[in-house]
């Protein structure tokens, strides 16, 4: 754990405090003080998320630092989506999962600040494409597993909302095809990169892990319909496990490490 | 299963999981696998009344059977079936301005040899480059056990990053380190020059402009040297050094020393290698190649962080010593005894790669039938293979690239696959819901 004491550590806790703020606002049924509150912490986030590419001098998505960044900055594009688009409400939990997200980048030491070059297998026209469909794609699925376990709890954790199974498919529908593209980008990248589309990496493998389980679920609820809900809605917080896997987990444990070791 | 199996086989790495997949029992799965995804089209005529459904299935067996097309096995398959034996994937080395249309098979487990196969078409190696990013530092940061010798300085050697980084522990010694900045110190070029030096204590004792007649009195030796050659591609042939085909810089002078008892010695001095094997000659002798202004960073600050104290260095490249150098115990007075030869040491390195450049002709009976450079990303595709720019070198026959070649068997279905599981995906998750919404039947919330 450290402090990250230069202009972009300091973007980044002012992004968390305005998220912070912005859910607090909201869950306090103050709505409109809320929005415009998480509209500056959108605004800033935006702005860091900008100066780290300036910084950078290529797009803010090779390190895990980066990743999160870009999570963060996505999250309120999804929620605003969320709720005009979808009408899944409970924006103060995804202010709140904003805060979170941003808590690796501006916390923890190992996901270092310090910006590095590309390497010739990351200058692909598929790197951006690649990574901000995942990115879009986690943000869905996260909200998605937030709203899942209002319906596995079976009361209304998340005010203004009542139906969660209805709200958590509407996200996965969202997330899904994003998670699709993102694998189908990495594989076509990895096949004009060195040759192979698939390598049975660890990280592939929990990506496609990620993938299968939104697939059952989407077979179950082609079979099922509303019936099974609660089975549902554990494959969406499974789900988003081992997305967390996916992205953490395979950078993190030694065990795990491999072609993508790189975005340490 | 998949799901169960490809999170166990995580923990095994990338090429025992390889192995484990292909096995012959998983193979048969794959196989049923797809076999079942095409009885679905049969079994579920729903799917046909749904485009989006339909198109995200045809993907899945579309991707399963390019899968086992291209892979070891559906090579042998496909080897059996059209009598013509395609190799699944190998290498080739091609030398700069030489064709070649030999290729090192892969075998096809780790004990049996590798074979060679010849294609029917010869790949020439027009130029070879490599693109260096310019905004990095020219040298390397290393941590290493000076008091070890020989072999074990290489085995007691830790690379440090090239640009300003985490903090990295020194095993063993309870120091961490973190890279601050590069600097740039040295505002002038630095023309190529001999370097004389001690062995022992480093101490130069001078330098000679490399210029052929130019030389130097050195009293405290009693000797002069005088630079009597010089060679762009120094090489030895039949123990004679002789000037090499042009294209490669391997710089070196031949050095006249006169000491003043006897006759004159000849010898050559060459580029100084990073590690100079035990010598009883307390003399050093050394080329000192040109550097460039814009190779001039040559100091650079780190921190280092030992029992909770913290201190910012700075470490200065000597050029004409070859690198730069701080020992730890100058740092710490009390570190254990196991790290008290260890020093941080900046030594002469490239700046990081940007990307290899290979441009490559496919010759068939001489004519030249296509044209590319193959980069990183950009691989060449011709005559039922892909080629990968992998690896490059030089050797007393010139500098060579090797290509790593694939087999496109399976791609055409794969690459279908994705398509149609995108369009699939997309269609049935987002547009259908868009086109239900906008009619006026609100998003659906279930099949």
């Amino acid at each position: 754990m450290e402090l990250k004491l230069t202009l972009q550590g300091a973007m980044i806790y002012a992004t968390m405090v305005l998220y912070v703020v912005a859910g607090l606002a909201m869950l306090l049924k103050f709505r409109r003080v809320g929005w415009v509150v998480a509209a500056a912490g959108f605004l800033c986030a935006s702005t860091s998320w900008l100066y780290r590419w300036a910084h950078a001098d290529h797009f803010p998505a090779q390190t895990m630092f980066e990743v999160f960044l870009t999570l963060g900055m996505v999250l309120p594009l999804l929620s605003a989506l969320g709720r005009w688009g979808l009408k899944t409400p409970a924006s103060w939990a995804d202010m709140l999962l904003g805060a979170a997200i941003l808590f690796p980048a501006g916390f923890v030491a190992r996901f270092a600040e310090a910006p590095q070059k590309l390497p010739p297998a990351l200058q692909s026209g598929l790197f951006v494409p690649h990574v901000m469909a995942y990115m879009a794609a986690y943000v869905a699925m996260a909200k998605a597993a937030i709203l899942a376990v209002g319906e596995i709890l079976g009361r209304p954790v998340l005010p203004g909302l009542v139906d969660y199974d209805r709200a958590t498919y509407r996200m996965i529908c969202l997330g899904f095809p994003l998670l699709t593209l993102g694998l189908v980008l990495g594989s076509w990248w990895a096949k004009l990169a060195i040759g192979d589309f698939w390598h049975w990496d660890p990280k592939e493998l929990w990506s496609l892990v990620s993938w299968l389980v939104y697939v059952g679920y989407f077979h179950l609820r082609y079979r099922l319909g509303r019936r099974g809900r609660k089975f549902q809605a554990a494959l969406a917080v499974l789900g988003l496990a081992a997305i967390v896997v996916t992205l953490l987990a395979v950078t993190l444990l030694p065990a795990l490490r491999g072609w993508h070791s790189y975005a340490d | 299963m998949v799901i169960v199996l490809s999170a166990a086989a995580s923990f095994l790495g990338a090429d025992r999981a390889a192995m484990l997949f292909r096995s012959w029992p998983l193979a048969i799965f794959w196989v049923l696998l797809t076999v079942v995804g095409i009885v679905g089209f049969i079994a579920f005529p729903r799917l046909w009344r749904r485009p989006g459904l339909l198109a995200m299935h045809a993907g899945v067996v579309l991707i399963l059977a390019g899968s086992i097309w291209s892979s070891p096995t559906g090579h042998q398959l496909a080897e059996r079936l059209t009598g013509r034996a395609k190799p699944r994937r190998g290498w080739m080395r091609i030398y700069e301005q030489q064709a070649s249309n030999i290729m090192a098979v892969e075998a096809s487990s780790p004990d049996q040899p590798a074979t060679a196969a010849r294609l029917d078409f010869s790949l020439r190696l027009r130029s070879f480059t490599i693109e260096r990013y310019r905004d990095t530092p020219s040298w390397d940061l290393v941590a290493m056990n000076m008091a070890a010798a020989g072999d074990e300085i290489q085995a007691s050697m830790i690379d440090l990053p090239e640009t300003p980084s985490r903090w990295i522990d020194l095993p063993g010694t309870g120091v961490r380190v973190r890279v601050d900045k590069y600097l740039d110190v040295h505002p002038m070029r630095i023309d190529p020059r001999v370097v004389i030096r001690l062995r022992n204590s480093g101490q130069v004792l001078g330098k000679i402009p490399a210029e052929v007649g130019a030389g130097i009195d050195l009293p405290q030796l009693g000797a002069s040297f005088e630079i009597v050659k010089l060679f762009e591609n120094f090489r030895i042939e039949n123990g004679q050094a002789v000037e090499g085909p042009p294209g490669r810089y391997n710089p070196a002078a031949e050095i006249r020393a006169d000491f003043g008892q006897g006759d004159p010695v000849t010898f050559w001095a060459r580029r100084r290698a990073r590690q100079d094997p035990e010598s009883e000659n307390p003399l050093e002798v050394y080329y000192a190649p040109a550097v460039p202004l814009d190779e001039l960073p040559g100091a650079i600050f780190v921190e280092l962080e030992y029992q909770g104290q913290t201190q910012m260095y700075r470490i200065d490249a000597d050029y004409d010593a070859g690198f730069g150098e701080m020992p730890l115990a100058a740092v710490f007075d009390d570190l254990p005894a196991g790290a008290q030869g260890i020093s941080l040491v900046l030594l002469p390195g490239q700046r990081m790669v940007k990307d290899y450049l290979a441009d490559v002709a496919v010759l068939v009976d001489g004519e030249v039938r296509s044209q590319k450079t193959i980069e990183v990303n950009h691989p060449l595709g011709y005559g039922g293979y892909h080629f990968y720019q992998v690896d490059h070198g030089s050797d007393e026959r010139g500098t060579y690239t090797i290509l790593s070649v694939v087999s496109d068997n399976g791609w055409l279905a794969v690459r279908s696959g994705f398509v149609a599981l995108l369009f699939g995906t997309f269609w049935q998750l987002w547009f259908v819901p868009v086109l239900r919404a906008r009619k006026g039947k609100g998003v659906a919330g279930g099949a």
